[in-house]
């Protein structure tokens, strides 16, 4: 299993976010973890 | 990096932790483009932390037009290669213009066609960690 460490900024894109997430899914064993600047 | 609540562009909120947590060893470094990435481009100590955890992160995946660490310093570039996933069939990446002022800071900067901002054009590139590296790196397109 591996971490997913997504980069959150203000006035980050969301769709940059969600729609890559759940493709990646498909592609990696995930487990999506959200930090921050 | 302390964690809270963060805000899109779209004003979506989205509840995240602080890097302080982190203790994986094996991950995936995960970063959004967003307008954000504006002031975040000379935030040194922000510029910092992402080459740390550059260095350690198994795969690095950027999206649209954000910052590609180069966990390689003294100026050589990388090669980026390996997977390509597209939402969209035309995958066009170019090198950000290096007059720009990301592209003056950064090796190897991409943005996935000009359609970044529509929700059609989003892509992702995928590099592998420890890749190898040259002074003269072309992109792997």
């Amino acid at each position: 299993m591996r971490d997913v460490i997504t980069i959150l900024y203000n006035e980050f894109e969301t769709l940059d976010v969600f729609g890559p997430i759940e493709i990646l899914g498909d592609y990696l064993n995930i487990l999506t973890r959200f930090f921050i600047q | 990096m302390t964690g809270g609540i963060i805000t899109s562009s779209q004003n979506v909120p989205v509840m995240t932790r602080p890097l302080s947590e982190l203790k994986s060893t094996r991950y995936v470094l995960f970063i959004p483009g967003g307008t954000g990435v504006k002031e975040l481009v000379n935030n040194d100590t922000f510029i910092a932390t992402l080459k740390s955890l550059a260095m350690n992160a198994e795969f690095i995946i950027t999206v649209c037009n954000t910052l590609i660490p180069d966990r390689y310093s003294y100026g050589e570039t990388c090669h980026f290669e390996q997977t390509v996933v597209c939402l969209d069939k035309n995958c066009n990446w170019r090198e950000l213009d290096k007059e720009s002022p990301l592209g003056k800071r950064w090796h190897n900067v991409y943005q996935f066609g000009s359609q970044c901002r529509d929700g059609l054009g989003i892509g992702i590139r995928i590099r592998p960690a420890g890749v190898s590296c040259s002074k003269t790196g072309e992109p792997g397109d």
